[in-house]
């Protein structure tokens, strides 16, 4: 086995269960969450040697999920934005509780604006300066986004839904 | 910092470890339990966001890219063969020195799914007739005779291409047959794998994997599914 195919198997061995499951919250929907994923090792195998630092490889893979979603989405551009029925949200791990299959659907409901940051800080422990720079914003705004997705989903979890929409214009 | 900016700031980075916020921490009583809140809320948030990775994902990713890259491969060959015809052409030589070191594709593929659907090797069951039928059919193929007794047919897929899967009884016990239209190979051969016994064959439309217990015979079982089946072109 070459040393590049080794390189890759590593790789997809070690980060495609972390792709995947940022996938799923992504696309919130299973089946088109592992062709993202597929597809996107399969981009990241075409340009392997443009990764220089094995560190780097988990965010290299995340700008390259990212854009990926945003080519499929660009070809099917729903008609509107819609509300998530709770049964079909992505399939959950080991937490069965009401807390987390309200916490599960009110994520699902977040815009990706405020979604995607969330994601990336709970899923990818990334940190605020990190997320920045792979949304391409200003650590502030993300600051901002993530503030408000918690506020948003704390009202939510209390029963407060008038009182989240009212803080989200902050 | 004062207690508003710690609030925002414990929503957006509920983890934050810079000195000012972890001294406001400290210095407030209030704060530090709105802290307190808002990181017992994150674990719960942490905790509701994982989801279960399918089985196998990493090995269907692995497959993926190694026949995506034997394709490519294929292409770079015919290129490198167009180029070497012309130099020899010019020289007037003659010879050849390509080969192929790295366990082939189709094998690999073969390998992947006989371990991935382990269950097969051990069903018991008789498949009906008709099943059998439909999945011959989706893959092109027509049972015209019989293959004897058969544990389990389904169809799976490499790269969105159907391919089939049969379990017959052999000398020996159960033996997959893994009938894979359109991938195409030049010659008959030996799987390459040190755990399984196995060959591959070519066939009308594509190919078939046969692989049995050690000392199966497997041409026996090669010839029951030639005369059984029939492939349609």
């Amino acid at each position: 086995m070459g040393r590049k195919q080794t390189r890759f198997e590593a790789l997809v061995h070690a980060l495609s269960a972390d792709l995947f499951r940022y996938a799923v919250w992504l696309c919130r929907d299973r089946s088109q969450a592992e062709d993202l994923v597929q597809e996107t090792f399969l981009r990241a195998w075409r340009s392997l040697d443009t990764l220089r630092d094995e560190k780097a490889a988990k965010g290299w893979l995340i700008t390259i999920l990212r854009r990926e979603h945003a080519r499929q989405y660009e070809r099917h551009v729903p008609i509107r934005d819609y509300e998530v029925d709770p049964d079909d949200l992505p399939g959950t791990g080991d937490n069965t509780s009401a807390e987390a299959a309200a916490l599960r659907g009110a994520v699902a409901n977040l815009s990706e604006d405020y979604r995607e940051p969330l994601l990336l800080q709970n899923l990818g422990g990334y940190s605020c300066e990190e997320i920045a720079q792979l949304l391409g914003l200003s650590s502030g705004a993300v600051m901002t986004r993530l503030f408000r997705a918690r506020q948003k989903l704390r009202a939510v979890l209390d029963g407060d839904e008038n009182a989240a929409s009212r803080e989200l214009r902050i | 910092m004062n207690c508003l900016e710690f609030h925002r700031r414990s929503l957006a980075e509920p983890r934050c470890q810079e000195s000012e916020f972890l001294r406001h921490k400290r210095d407030c009583t209030h704060c530090a339990d709105f802290s307190l809140g808002v990181t017992q809320f994150d674990k719960s948030l942490t905790e509701a966001l994982q989801v279960e990775v399918p089985n196998n994902l990493a090995s269907r990713i692995i497959l993926r890219q190694s026949l995506d890259a034997e394709g490519a491969q294929r292409t770079r060959k015919r290129r490198l063969y167009a180029w070497a015809a012309s130099v020899l052409l010019a020289l007037g030589l003659a010879g050849g020195w390509f080969m192929a070191t790295r366990l082939p594709p189709v094998d690999r593929a073969v390998i992947a799914r006989i371990s991935e659907v382990p269950g097969s090797q051990v069903a018991a069951e008789q498949v009906p007739y008709d099943t059998l039928v439909r999945v011959l059919r989706t893959l092109g193929g027509e049972l015209s005779g019989s293959l004897g007794e058969v544990s389990y047919a389904s169809i799976y897929y490499i790269q969105d291409f159907p391919c089939g899967q049969l379990v017959l009884t052999g000398m020996k016990g159960p033996v997959n047959v893994l009938l894979m239209p359109g991938v195409y190979i030049e010659n008959r051969r030996a799987l390459r794998s040190k755990q399984w016994n196995g060959i591959i064959v070519p066939t009308a439309n594509g190919s078939m994997a046969i692989v049995g217990e050690q000392g199966e015979v497997l041409d026996d079982v090669e010839q029951r599914v030639r005369s059984a089946v029939i492939w349609r072109l």
